[in-house]
């Protein structure tokens, strides 16, 4: 599902975020990516989606090269990625409802699907009641299922989320987790950036570990 | 026990438009004046299947709940085009009257005051003798003081007090052609005639005329492309504070796999829209315009003993003012976006 070739990644300012990275998932796998403030777990996601390139190596997502992808090209790469944002990006000015149907819209869907699709998936997180509210009025735990609704209303085979549960208390971190670990029993790959090693170890997925931009422990099923 | 936690920075949209807090915890669209449970057919609606339709439903409800650089670049827009469209429509009917008077090519001798009958009649037959002469008319000085008092309406009155009648016999014809060159040389020509003291035409007014608009046309007309450049410019400027306004819903679309045209179209909706309404603002402020000057020229025409009819923009220079606002607003929403808008 995605590859890793000695990747390296360095920032315009000079800053190496990441070192000779290397690593793969699986279809269908569950891995957490761990690892203290700085180590790059972030730009590891966002070189999957493309959002930064790599300076060295290759990124292979669904087994095509991402930065040899046309901008013709990148908007089907990024519909099959549910991206999940630590500050969740929702966006204020529209409901619950829309900020959901928005990523089918992109998604070019049959707009008589929509109504229901959302409908559905925002039943799955346990927000059917507010659909209709502004994410604002909103508790944090809420707007992460808001976040994690969006990003699964297409059913993309892959989910990458950024600290998740960063921002949340343990009980509701424990929630949002169980809505992972739904989604990887419904045969989505996950891979889930966190540094709450407890929350990780709760769960019994792998690791990936990384500390200044190296991987650290890499689990056998994820060896490149 | 608090079961929820509230993440450490939260942005809050809703105090920066200045709502209260009570507003803000109640459903969106409770807070748009609908009461009641708000219906799933709302949004149903909203989805329709065609791509422009939506993106055009996006951006109108983008301009119609924007702020109010949207309204006033519309205003902009509107007074723009309806000083093109003032202008379109002085040149055109000045335009149809020179057309008229080159048209008439209507010449007027004045014979002097001593001319006697007989001195008439031999103008007249050397008149006749001309070829390219028709229409051969001879006002007397009295019918030339009637044309005066109709001319002059009710202060003909002041007329009355003259003993003698100053006026002379005077001959009137038309010359067949169109040539101004022709009709100047015939001019001097029987102007050079002993019995003749003086010879006016049309054709000369409406030569001078002509060369005036033809001035006013090219100053006007650079003058217009400037004012509508500074017009797409400021288009392009609104259209920006828009993208700027936007911008985290453009990076999450994006993010999301939005395509160009995707993220693109509302804005370029949004160009359209203002182009649109410009437009139509212009017509209507154009049409109120003509007829109050339709009223005045009609009066004013006829306290001098003629008649004159305005007439407005033709379909096509009316097609082609909404297709100017138009393209406009699509040239100054395709600028911001070429400059401001990475994809």
């Amino acid at each position: 599902m995605v590859r890793f070739h000695n990747v390296s990644m360095r920032y315009p300012t000079g800053y190496e975020a990441l070192k000779g990275v290397s690593f793969r998932l699986n279809p269908g796998s569950f891995y957490f990516l761990t690892g203290p403030s700085g180590a790059g777990k972030t730009s590891v996601l966002k070189l999957i989606y493309r959002a930064e390139l790599a300076s060295e190596g290759a990124v292979l997502v669904q087994g095509r090269n991402v930065e040899q992808l046309t901008s013709a090209q990148l908007p089907t790469l990024r519909r099959g990625i549910g991206v999940i944002f630590q500050d969740y990006k929702l966006l204020y000015d529209r409901s619950v409802f829309d900020n959901v149907a928005l990523a089918m819209e992109v998604a070019g869907h049959d707009p008589e699907r929509i109504p229901g699709q959302v409908s559905r998936t925002l039943e799955s997180v346990g927000l059917k009641e507010r659909m209709y509210h502004n994410p604002i009025a909103l508790s944090g735990g809420e707007q992460q299922r808001v976040a994690i609704a969006r990003a699964t209303v297409n059913r993309p085979p892959l989910v990458i989320a950024d600290e998740p549960t960063g921002n949340l208390d343990r009980e509701m971190g424990r929630r949002i987790m169980a809505l992972f670990h739904n989604l990887y029993q419904q045969g989505t790959t996950i891979l889930l950036v966190t540094h709450d090693l407890d929350l990780a170890l709760e769960l019994g997925h792998p690791q990936i570990s990384m500390v200044d931009g190296c991987l650290t422990q890499v689990p056998d099923s994820a060896q490149p | 026990m608090t079961t929820e936690s509230h993440p450490v920075q939260r942005r809050d949209p809703g105090q920066k438009k200045g709502l209260p807090p009570a507003n803000r915890n109640r459903p969106v669209n409770a807070r748009r004046g609908r009461p009641g449970q708000p219906k799933i057919l709302d949004h149903a609606t909203s989805y329709t299947h065609n791509f422009h339709l939506r993106s055009l439903f996006r951006a109108w409800r983008r301009f119609r709940g924007g702020s109010l650089s949207h309204w006033t670049t519309t205003v902009i827009i509107a007074l723009s085009l309806t000083i093109h469209g003032c202008f379109v429509l002085l040149l055109a009917n000045a335009d149809s009257a020179i057309e008229k008077w080159k048209g008439d090519n209507l010449v007027t001798v004045f014979l002097k005051k001593e001319t006697t009958v007989s001195q008439l009649s031999q103008v007249r037959d050397q008149l006749l003798g001309k070829a390219e002469i028709k229409n051969l008319n001879v006002v007397s000085p009295n019918d030339a003081m009637e044309r005066m008092k109709t001319m002059l309406g009710p202060e003909s009155g002041l007329l009355n007090d003259l003993n003698d009648n100053p006026l002379s016999y005077s001959l009137e014809f038309h010359v067949l052609g169109n040539d101004p060159n022709h009709t100047s040389f015939l001019a001097r020509e029987i102007g050079s005639w002993p019995d003749v003291e003086a010879v006016s035409y049309d054709q000369e007014w409406a030569r001078k005329l002509s060369a005036a608009v033809q001035f006013i046309r090219f100053t006007g007309m650079s003058l217009l492309l400037l004012l509508l450049t500074a017009v797409a410019l400021i288009i392009s400027n609104t259209i920006k504070l828009t993208i700027v306004a936007r911008r985290d819903e453009i990076e999450v679309m994006r993010f999301m796999g939005a395509t160009d045209m995707f993220i693109k179209a509302p804005f370029i909706y949004e160009g359209f829209i203002q182009g649109l309404l410009g437009a139509l603002g212009a017509i209507g402020m154009i049409f109120t315009l003509y007829h109050g000057a339709a009223r005045v020229t009609s009066e004013l025409t006829h306290t001098f003993g003629f008649h004159m009819a305005l007439s407005f923009l033709s379909f096509p220079q009316l097609s082609f003012l909404l297709i100017l606002g138009i393209g406009l607003g699509l040239i100054g929403a395709l600028i911001s976006l070429s400059r401001f808008l990475e994809i």
